[in-house]
């Protein structure tokens, strides 16, 4: 393909000619090399998908074996949501108590839970209006209830509605469930474990989830930053598995093994919220993140110790180029 | 880093031997009325263009960057590079497989060139950068590029543009002769499809590492200068390496062609190579990207911003081209005694189609004779 279209009788090349050829043939392999590994790279899956694209949320809804859960304010819901979508909405979820959006107690979220109809034989979908943190903590308050199928739907609505799907005001019937919590106390972490942690030097890695502008403002000891926003694409969606493993290797996190527990990370924000986020995007890399649910506010509040340093170059920001 | 990599080697490897450079297209069209280059042009952007949507549009692999429109930025940056790479005697890919063969006038030229760069983007005339760039149509939900002012989807624009231009090119490729008159090497039908082949791959292999740009010169250019100045490594870029194997490629397949050698140019060809590498650093940062950056790759995304900056490119390279070779052309043809009556219609600059391509303006395209 690559040998020119000249003329040349096979036999008589000179040396000079059969080493060109060969090199012609080593270059255009080892093109061939970096955009077939780029193929690869870019159409690997997630170690664990718990996003539910679009598309298939119809056949999901027309089965309508799933349970939906719409995490928006109570207004937004009721001016149009998913066919038989329960809203769950952060007061629902939370208490401000010294701090804020503090996860309630156990049975207070279980009874939440139980009127909305939820149920562990039950899948659960779980969306937003496209900002993607108030489902992911919706779906991290049932991880941590011990739900075994939980996913969020990519993009929220706005991509909902991009592939053609409708709202409805019809307020869904929801037959009340006996829903008994399985607490998987191992998806959060607290002050004093990790203050204890940090202390003894043996903590895991730190994450923090919020702006590098927050981030330079203060953040925990050791911390590295990730930011929620940098997680989705400018279209709403989680970005690709394989961008994901980069922004986490950016952000010196350890690599997911093959092995079935993830190495562990803890994630925080301010007040958690978008700390649920990058716990999501870590999980889906075959991490195990914890989140520590009092965030920068609680650590402020009891006194933590405070470490102000800049990301390191380039970290956290989106590299917009001058030029081409 | 291999990533980059490699696809650099290919893509200079492929520019050595198809001698594509998009200034010496210009040169060949005006003077010699020769569009064989320009064709290999066309053709490698729409095979990039094509096979780049068809990917995108079926797969959704990953979401492209895409240049935006600046249009006093493109306008004026592009016409400055476009004048810029005839004084220089290369574009920015032209430079840089020339630098792999040896020539020490595109070498002064790509210094210039990356000089230039960093004194636009990060030196004294950023205010001028930043005055000029005031983007238009961004803000909005998508990028500024064709398809989106159209309203339409991109693999469909996509296909409407390059399916016809496709066809068009490959008939003219059943008619035409396989190389430029003087030239020798790949075949222009090769070099432009393999050239759209690398353009596609190096937006894969590129993507793949974090970069989702495809083939650049003046990002990497501009990267490297910067990284050299303030040490910041985080600089450096999949564009980077590829910058490195693109001179690294050139160099391979000239040598093993027999065509790479150490020539310098006369002194007064030397100065005017500096000069012309400053003036396209200047328009390249300035517009956002170069021939290639911008005239390459960000056609294959329809970049409005690349489409206008394409076209002051043309334009200034087209008035440098007809005010320098034009005059310069006619006087060697006078001397030759081969003047004869200029041609009623068109082509006012050019008055002549020569027979013979005067060699003396062209030291920097003539490759040496092999064997002698």
């Amino acid at each position: 393909m690559l040998i020119p279209a000249m003329p040349t009788p096979t036999k008589g090349l000179t040396r000079r000619e059969l080493l060109r050829r060969a090199a012609e043939v080593g270059v255009f392999l080892g093109l061939l090399g970096s955009g077939g590994y780029g193929l690869w790279a870019l159409s690997r899956p997630y170690a664990r998908d718990r996003l539910l694209p679009p598309p298939e949320l119809r056949g999901l809804l027309e089965e309508g074996t799933a349970r939906v859960l719409d995490a928006r304010p109570p207004l937004a819901y009721r001016r149009g949501h998913l066919p038989r979508a329960v809203n769950v909405w952060d007061l629902d979820l939370h208490v401000w108590e010294d701090v804020p959006r503090r996860l309630a107690p156990v049975d207070r979220l279980v009874e939440t839970m139980r009127r909305a109809g939820v149920g562990h034989e039950r899948p659960v979908v779980v969306y937003d209006g496209g900002e993607g943190v108030w489902a992911a903590r919706l779906l991290w308050v049932l991880d941590y209830l011990g739900h075994p199928d939980v996913r969020l739907l990519d993009g929220g609505l706005p991509a909902w509605a991009s592939h053609g799907g409708g709202l409805t005001e019809e307020p869904p019937r929801v037959e009340p469930t006996a829903f008994e919590p399985r607490p998987r106390p191992e998806v959060l972490i607290a002050f004093d474990e990790l203050r204890a942690a940090l202390e003894a030097g043996d903590a895991p890695p730190v994450v923090d989830a919020r702006t590098p502008a927050e981030f330079a403002e203060g953040h925990l000891p050791g911390a590295r930053l990730l930011p929620a926003e940098a997680l989705l694409g400018a279209d709403g969606r989680f970005r690709g598995a394989h961008e994901l493993t980069l922004k986490a290797k950016e952000a010196g996190l350890p690599r997911a093994s093959l092995k079935a527990e993830g190495p562990e990370v803890v994630v925080y924000s301010r007040t958690g919220l978008r700390a649920s986020l990058v716990y999501l995007g870590l999980v889906m890399l075959g991490l195990a993140p914890r989140v520590y649910d009092g965030g920068l506010a609680e650590w402020r509040h009891l006194g933590g110790p405070i470490e102000r340093s800049l990301p390191s170059p380039g970290q956290g920001e989106e590299h917009r180029s001058t030029c081409w | 880093m291999l990533l980059g990599g490699s696809v650099g080697v290919a893509f200079g490897w492929a520019l050595q031997r198809g001698r594509f450079c998009v200034n010496s297209a210009f040169r060949d069209a005006v003077l010699i009325r020769d569009g064989t280059l320009l064709s290999t042009w066309a053709l490698a952007v729409v095979v990039q263009m094509l096979g780049l949507q068809a990917l995108l549009g079926l797969t959704g692999l990953f979401e492209p960057d895409v240049p935006p429109l600046w249009p006093a930025a493109n306008a004026l940056g592009g016409f400055a590079f476009g004048v810029g790479m005839v004084l220089a005697g290369g574009c920015a890919s032209g430079t840089c497989y020339r630098v792999g063969e040896g020539m020490l006038g595109s070498l002064l030229a790509l210094l210039g060139f990356g000089l230039m760069t960093v004194v636009v983007d990060a030196g004294p005339l950023r205010p001028l950068q930043d005055a000029l760039r005031t983007p238009l149509l961004t803000g909005t939900e998508q990028a500024a590029t064709l398809p989106a002012l159209l309203g339409a989807p991109a693999w469909a624009v996509g296909l409407g543009l390059g399916l016809p231009l496709l066809g068009a090119l490959l008939w003219q490729a059943a008619r035409s002769r396989g190389r430029a008159p003087y030239q020798r090497g790949w075949p222009w039908l090769l070099t432009g499809l393999v050239l759209g082949l690398i353009g596609l791959l190096a937006w894969v292999s590129s993507a793949a590492a974090g970069r989702a740009y495809g083939l650049s010169i003046t990002g990497p250019i501009r990267s490297w200068f910067l990284y050299l100045t303030t040490g910041d490594p985080g600089l450096l870029d999949w564009g980077s390496w590829m910058l490195l194997g693109l001179i690294g490629g050139a160099f391979l397949a000239a040598r093993l062609s027999g065509e790479a050698k150490l020539r310098l140019p006369p002194p007064a060809r030397t100065l005017q190579a500096l000069g012309g590498g400053l003036l396209m650093g200047f328009g390249a940062q300035l517009a956002g990207g170069c021939n290639i950056g911008h005239g390459f790759t960000g056609l294959a995304v329809l970049s409005l911003g690349s489409l206008l900056t394409t076209a002051a490119i043309v334009l200034g390279a087209w008035t440098a081209s007809a005010l320098l070779f034009g005059g310069v052309g006619e006087r060697l043809r006078a001397l030759r005694g081969r003047f004869r009556a200029p041609e009623p219609e068109g082509a006012a600059r050019v008055p002549v189609q020569p027979t013979q391509v005067p060699m003396e303006i062209q030291t920097q395209t003539t490759t040496p004779k092999e064997g002698s």
